[in-house]
This record gives structure tokens, sequence and C-alpha cells, in this order.
């Protein structure tokens, strides 16, 4: 139990007392993250809407592959990307092996079927009439989409904040693909990993009280969003 | 039609020809032929499942025909122009599927969506919410709004768009009996105003009644009959039709010969004689007769009929009051019913069990072959033939 509050008065320390290594890596996570969350979102709805809007042969398949990727172990994800960015890989003359650009890569692989699958849920969820509703009056394709995705604004940022939640905590791709290079690719988890190996388990517990602090600021800020009352909701 | 009436008459707000939709290789849809003249109110009734909400999606452009043409003031839809053309159409649901953002979005989308400027759709929006009242919940969020309310703004939404064909189903379904009451001459007048046509789908046959210039009564996918509610209401083709239409007696009858005009009609055990829309030689032994509660006089044996009437002595089974009076239902010889609706509440001698007579003139019932429905004569009631 010592370790535990050693540890949270140390958390509180590195973050009020400005250590800049901890700060460093709070936004390196932070970035990679929220920049990995954006690039599911850009991906990820498009695919979920596609896929409860069009009807096509071989949409189970899809719909079953998407639902698998929501459960994807981020190693495996790892392990692809390694493989994609490897020296020696399809995509090696990009160099970005242990970069925050191949972590991010990795991160976006995780959370793009969450998205993807929460979103299709979210607008499966919606009056299948409100679609015939929207083109009765008028809308064109791109139209009623907008205003469907609108609709399922609620379970959408419900997919935004799973979506982030994952990327946020895993430390299989991170360091995988990221390396652990201190300076340069090291993240709250990765960071933490080490330190428990180390057997600072001190350090540890207060790198993971700050990014249990990080994950709530940013799923609080949405939950705010979609909890905030606006005409209509 | 000649070239100078051409350029006078606009064309129909909707035409249909030749539509079939089948749905699992079942036809739940066959319409020959159907037109909606600019400015007119069609209004279709029906059993649930009969195709009449897939008649108006058909209309609206939402559903494309397995077979046929539909044009929609003149245009002919197709892939190409199925587009352009919903945009002169409107349909309001019979849920009023408000989107989640404030009342006046929702009235002024069908504007924005046609790319008019957020200002002038939402001053066009705003006057239509005002002429259906609802103008002061503006800013309100619609999801809020208790039934009434949001189906003036659905309707508002839809008229917002000036149409040139309206399409509403059930637009009055799961409303009390006041705000129908109210909101069922709005709605004609504002379609009088605008000039706007207008199908309109129900189930009720008084709502039908009160607001149409014309009915369709819909039946297993195909429209049994259409004309001017006052027609089809006094000569139904058909005895489902009759049925559907909520008039009261419908008895199965044998023709056993003619008198003059008249034929004499056997129900089981009573005769009666009625007078056919056309002459009277040339019927087959099977017969329906429609007969409307409301003309069907029933009083105590000693009191006098008017001379020529049909007098059947009967007792009364039984004995309902309603707003307009009592509905009483006479049993005849044979096991036949005959119902009739009363203004005034007759004296107390009438209670059930009692001896009665009821009586109606020949002109009262409208016989109706069973051997199939045909068209049923003057007055500008036109069954369809079932192919």
């Amino acid at each position: 139990m010592n370790d535990l509050w050693d540890g949270l008065r140390e958390a509180i320390r590195l973050l009020l007392g400005g250590d800049r290594e901890v700060w460093e890596i709070v936004l390196l996570s932070l970035r990679v993250s929220l920049t990995a969350t954006g690039i599911s979102l850009l991906l990820g709805v498009p695919i979920g809407a596609a896929l409860a809007l069009v009807r096509f042969r071989g949409r189970a398949l899809v719909v079953g592959l998407v639902h698998t990727g929501m459960g994807l172990p981020p190693v495996s994800v790892g392990v692809l990307v390694s493989l994609l960015l490897w020296r020696n890989g399809p995509l090696g003359a990009l160099r970005l092996l242990y970069t925050p650009t191949a972590m991010t890569i990795a991160q976006a692989a995780i959370a793009t079927p969450i998205v993807a699958g929460l979103t299709l849920a979210a607008v499966q969820g919606l009056d299948p009439r409100l679609r015939l509703q929207l083109v009765s009056l008028g809308a064109s394709p791109a139209q009623t989409v907008w205003w469907l995705l609108r609709e399922a604004r609620l379970p959408l940022i419900a997919a935004v904040v799973a979506g982030f939640g994952a990327v946020i905590s895993e430390v299989g791709a991170a360091i995988m693909v990221g390396g652990n290079i201190k300076g340069e690719t090291r993240v709250l988890t990765t960071a933490t990993v080490l330190e428990v190996g180390r057997g600072n388990f001190t350090t540890a517990v207060a790198l993971s009280v700050v990014l249990l602090l990080l994950a709530y600021s940013v799923t609080l800020a949405l939950t705010l969003l979609q909890q905030r009352r606006r005409p209509g909701s | 039609m000649s070239d100078a009436a051409k350029s006078t008459t606009p064309p129909p707000a909707l035409l249909l020809r030749g539509v079939v939709v089948r749905r699992d290789g079942r036809v739940t849809l066959d319409v020959p032929a159907l037109t909606v003249e600019a400015g007119e109110t069609l209004t279709l009734v029906g059993p649930n499942g009969a195709g009449k909400s897939t008649l108006l999606l058909v209309a609206a452009l939402l559903r494309r025909p397995d077979a046929g043409d539909v044009r929609i003031a003149g245009s002919l839809a197709t892939r190409r122009t199925e587009r352009a053309l919903r945009r002169r159409v409107a349909l309001v649901w019979q849920d009023p599927l408000l989107f989640s953002t404030g009342v006046l979005a929702n009235a002024a989308s069908g504007l924005r969506f046609r790319g008019v400027g957020r200002r002038e759709a939402e001053r066009r929006a705003m006057a239509w919410l005002e002429r259906f009242g609802v103008g002061a919940l503006g800013e309100r969020p619609a999801r809020g709004l208790s039934g009434g309310e949001a189906r003036r703004v659905a309707l508002a939404r839809a008229f917002a768009v000036e149409p040139d064909l309206l399409l509403l189903d059930e637009p009055f379904a799961a409303l009390d009996a006041p705000s129908r009451a109210e909101l069922g001459p709005e709605l004609a007048a504002h379609l009088r105003v605008t000039g706007t046509a207008a199908v309109l789908v129900g189930h009720d046959p008084a709502e039908a009644l009160a607001l149409g210039d014309r009915l369709g009564v819909v039946l297993a996918g195909r429209l049994a009959q259409i004309g001017p509610p006052a027609g089809v209401l006094a000569r139904p083709a058909s005895a489902a039709v009759a049925r559907l239409l909520g008039i009261a007696n419908v008895l199965p009858g044998r023709v056993v010969g003619t008198e003059g005009p008249l034929l004499v009609v056997d129900l089981g055990g009573s005769t009666v004689r009625v007078r056919p829309p056309e002459p009277a030689a040339g019927w087959e032994a099977g017969v329906t007769l429609a007969v409307g509660a409301a003309r069907v006089a029933a009083s105590a044996p000693e009191r006098p009929i008017p001379a020529g009437w049909n007098a059947l002595a009967g007792v009364v089974a039984n004995r309902a009051l309603t707003p307009d009076g009592v509905r009483l239902t006479v049993a005849l010889p044979g096991g036949v019913r005959l119902v009739a609706a009363l203004a005034d509440s007759p004296t107390g001698s009438l209670t059930v069990g009692a001896p009665v007579v009821a009586a109606f003139p020949p002109e009262a019932a409208h016989p109706i072959r069973n051997d199939a429905p045909r068209p049923a004569g003057d007055g500008g009631t036109q069954a369809i033939p079932r192919r």
C-alpha cells in the first residue's frame, strides 16, 4: 500500500512540479492518441455509415470483419504494422518504424473498427423511416447521410469515447512500433511498463495515475459535449 | 384533349399507368390507371395491408414500381429525373418523424435541402408554422412536442416546400377526437387556398368522406372503386367496398322477380323491392343489398308506413345510444339483421325484445351484383374490374 500512496504523491509532484520529461510523455501520449482517434473518425464514420445504409452482396461478411476488428488485440496490430514498416518491408522506405507516426498508424488501425462498428450500430438504431423522410423532403444522398449522422450524434460521441479509450490505454502496439525511445516515442503506457520492469513501483503508479487523469479529462470533455443541453436534444 | 385545352389545363399532379409492385413474388399493388388532377384531393381508404401506403411510396418516388409509369406534374419519373421530381412532392407520415433539432429548423429543412439560404428558408417556414398555429414553438426542441403540435409542425414542414403534390399517410392517426376535428378542416382549407393536389390515406371512412374531392377504395392491392364520395357511398361496387365504407346493412339476397323498374329481392324470409341503378331486367339471381342505417326507419307496429316503402316486421335485438340518437338492430325472420339509425330517441316502446317494423324506400337500397364488380352506372363512380 505504501507504493500506492507514494505513487499518488509522486504523481502530484510530477505534474505540479512541472517535471519536463513527464510532461513530454503526457503531451506525446495525447498527441498520438488524439491524432489516431481523429483518423479513425475520418475512416470509421464513413465505413460505418455506408455499412448501415447500403445493401450489397457480402455485406454480412464485412460487418463480421468490422465486429471482429472491434476486439483486435493491439499486439497483433503492432506485429502487422511492424511488418509493413520494417526496413525491408513494403513501406520500409518511408523509415517510419520507431517514430510517433508509426504509433499513430497502429493506434488508428485499432480505433477504426471500433468507431466503424459503433457508427454502424448508431445509424442502424435510427428509425428507418427517418431516411425516407429526409429523401422525401428532397435531401440529396450526401444531405441524407449528414442529417442521419446528426440524428445519431449521441451514440457517435460514445463511439469517439470508445475509440480514444482503446488507444490511450493500449501498450502492445505502442511499444512494438514505437520502441519506447526516451524523448522520442515514450508514452505513458510504455513508460509505465518500463518503470515496473525496473522495479520503480512508485514511479509506475505515478505514471498510471497521470494516465488515468488524462483519459478521464478527455472523456469528460467528450461527455460534457454529449450531454450538454441544446435545442432538440 | 385538344391542343388548346392542353395549353390551359395544368397537367395532372399525379398519373399512374400500369403500376405493379411485387413483394416476395406476391403482387401487393396493381393500379392500371390513376390520375390526381392539379389541386384535387383524393382520399384513399382500405383495410390495413391493402397497399395504400405502398401506393403513397410509389407516388413519392421512394419505391420504384416493378412495372408501370409514374408521372409527377406531367413529367415521367426515371432514375435520372426522380430526385428532381421528388422535390415537387411532399410526404407526411403517420408519425410526424421530426428531426432532433429545433421546431423552426425542422420546418425549414426541406427548403434548406433545396439550397434556399437559412434566413429565407426560416422566414418561409415560420410563415407556415404560424398558419398551422405553432409559430410560437419556433425555438423549442422538436422532440419535446405533444402529438398534436408535432403533427402540425410536420404539416408545416411539408407545406413549406410548396409541393405540387402532397401525400398524407393517416395524418390524423393517434390524435384525440377534438384535435382531429380541428386539424381536418384546417388542412382542407390550406390545400384549397394553395391549390395543392393531395392524396390522403386513411382507414376511417368518415374522415375520408369529409375531406376528399374524390374517394378511392383500395382492396387487396387494387383500386376497387373510385369516384365522388357521395356516389361511391350511394353505389358501392361490391359488398366489400360497402362494408369498408361502414354501410351498416350489407345483406345477401336473391332476385326473385321484377315489378316495373323495381327488383324483387328475397332476403331469406323477407321480401323487399329495390330500385336498381340500371334496368331491372337481366339481373342474375345473386345480389347484395347495401342500405345505410340512416335510411332505415323503425317504429312500433301500429304506426303508419309511407306508401311504397318496404316494411319488415321483427323484434328489437339491440339498442345502442349514439351521439346522434339511437341505433336499433332489428332481428327479422330468417336470421337477417337490419340496423336503423334513428335521429331522435323513440319512446320507450322500442326496447329490446319489443315488436318493431323496420322500413325503407326502394331507392334507399343499392343492389350489388354478386357475380363481378362492374361499372355501377351513372354518377361518375367507376369500378375498376379485376384483370
